[in-house]
């Protein structure tokens, strides 16, 4: 699909990186801050690391030092490493523990969790821990918008986007309008949120099994009356940092395994893998 | 003389060996679909039963449909395959109508690599149909 952002031909590619919390110690601000923009590096790079590598014990060591002070920003922390690495199974767990101690940040931590699982392909899980948040004005709209994308909560992004206006916050107009029209599609279509999660977390495990990570959000692209293309239709695109004959047999195994699982999958909704 | 979906993909080949600006990049873009659409169309041929038509829209909307609800049944091994080359098909679609009607886009090499290899998807998985 083609890159840029014309009128007609509507485009969203946000990073889906954590979001670095303000912290009320020095020290551990300075640990906590770095070790999360190193993580964010490493996640814009879209590339797994090494579980036993070196630099991942460093990470982890790191993490570590910060269990005392603030033991659920450092399980979060250990979540985004063992994410890096690919395992599901620690990254959850230790999400799952964040969330469940005391911290400063609920709504952050739930917003970060939520973008740890999305980067995991886990988009049902990860939508779960966006729809928790509780005050989700009080974080960055920037936030909102990316970590919404990320996990694919479009309808709720939507909602968001009409309360935004209404208070007269600022969005990306342009974000808006294809979040808007997506919505409308989706609704048309009576396809909700978690229906269009469990389709992803289809694809998501393709990603997974190739141990290859989505290169920013999901692109979305509206097909319409306005693009020459009547039938109205979703398109959701994963890209990953591959040549494009792998995503070519990645995009046919996620439609096999999405044929395989799912007898009616809705015909205003289409899901891809390109190389980045 | 008449040619094939085979040759109209050899034609997308041909040009996208010489093209070395967006122009000809789209016009492969476009030569590629209609490969993939003949290919489709050759497929949709071979089941046992059309699939289920929708009215009121033309020839290429109404092949990626019919595809999609394939009229056999779904122990039929064409089944699942049709569905297959419906979805690979209406993505095809689209790009080939961003590209011929979308003027005010860039089209790069990269993009007539991924609709290249979108379009390889279909044969492959025609050819290699039951």
């Amino acid at each position: 699909m083609f890159d840029n952002y014309v009128d007609n031909y509507h485009k969203i590619n946000n990073s889906q990186s954590f979001i670095s919390s303000s912290m009320a110690y020095a020290q551990k601000e300075t640990i906590g801050d770095e070790l999360i923009k190193e993580i964010n590096l490493l996640i814009a790079e879209a590339k797994y690391i090494d579980e036993d590598s070196l630099h991942t014990k460093r990470l982890l060591h790191s993490a570590a030092q910060l269990m005392n002070a603030d033991p659920s920003e450092a399980n979060f922390i250990k979540a985004g490493i063992y994410q890096l690495c690919g395992n599901i199974e620690r990254t959850e767990n230790h999400i799952r523990i964040a969330n469940n101690l005391p911290n400063q940040n609920s709504d952050l931590l739930r917003m970060n969790s939520a973008a740890a699982l999305a980067n995991l392909g886990l988009y049902t899980k990860a939508q779960g821990f966006f729809c928790e948040v509780k005050e989700m004005f009080s974080n960055n709209l920037n936030n909102i918008v990316e970590t919404g994308l990320g996990s694919l909560n479009i309808l709720k992004l939507n909602e968001l986007f009409i309360k935004a206006n209404k208070m007269n916050l600022e969005f990306n107009h342009q974000t808006y309008q294809v979040i808007s029209r997506a919505a409308e599609i989706l609704s048309n279509s009576s396809i909700s949120d978690k229906d269009l999660a469990q389709y992803a977390d289809v694809f998501g495990s393709v990603l997974h099994d190739k141990r290859l990570m989505v290169k920013g959000d999901p692109i979305i692209l509206i097909g319409d009356n306005s693009n020459d293309w009547h039938p109205e239709t979703v398109f959701i695109i994963f890209r990953v940092q591959t040549d494009f004959q792998n995503a070519a047999q990645m995009y046919k195994e996620g439609t096999k395994r999405l044929i395989s699982k799912f007898s009616d999958i809705p015909e205003s909704l289409h899901f891809s893998i390109e190389a980045y | 003389m008449p040619v094939t979906a085979n040759d109209i993909r050899q034609s997308a080949i041909n040009i996208k060996a010489i093209a070395s600006e967006e122009a000809a990049y789209r016009a492969c873009i476009s030569r590629y679909y209609y490969a993939a659409f003949h290919a489709s169309k050759d497929f949709h041929g071979t089941l046992a039963r059309p699939g289920n038509t929708k009215a009121n829209v033309g020839d290429h909307e109404n092949l990626v449909h019919m595809l999609s609800n394939p009229a056999i049944p779904n122990t039929d091994a064409k089944f699942t395959v049709s569905k297959e080359i419906s979805i690979y098909l209406k993505k095809s679609l689209f790009n080939r109508r961003l590209a011929d009607y979308q003027l005010n886009q860039t089209v790069t090499e990269k993009n007539l690599n991924i609709v290249e290899t979108e379009t390889n998807l279909i044969f492959d998985t025609i050819s290699t149909a039951p």
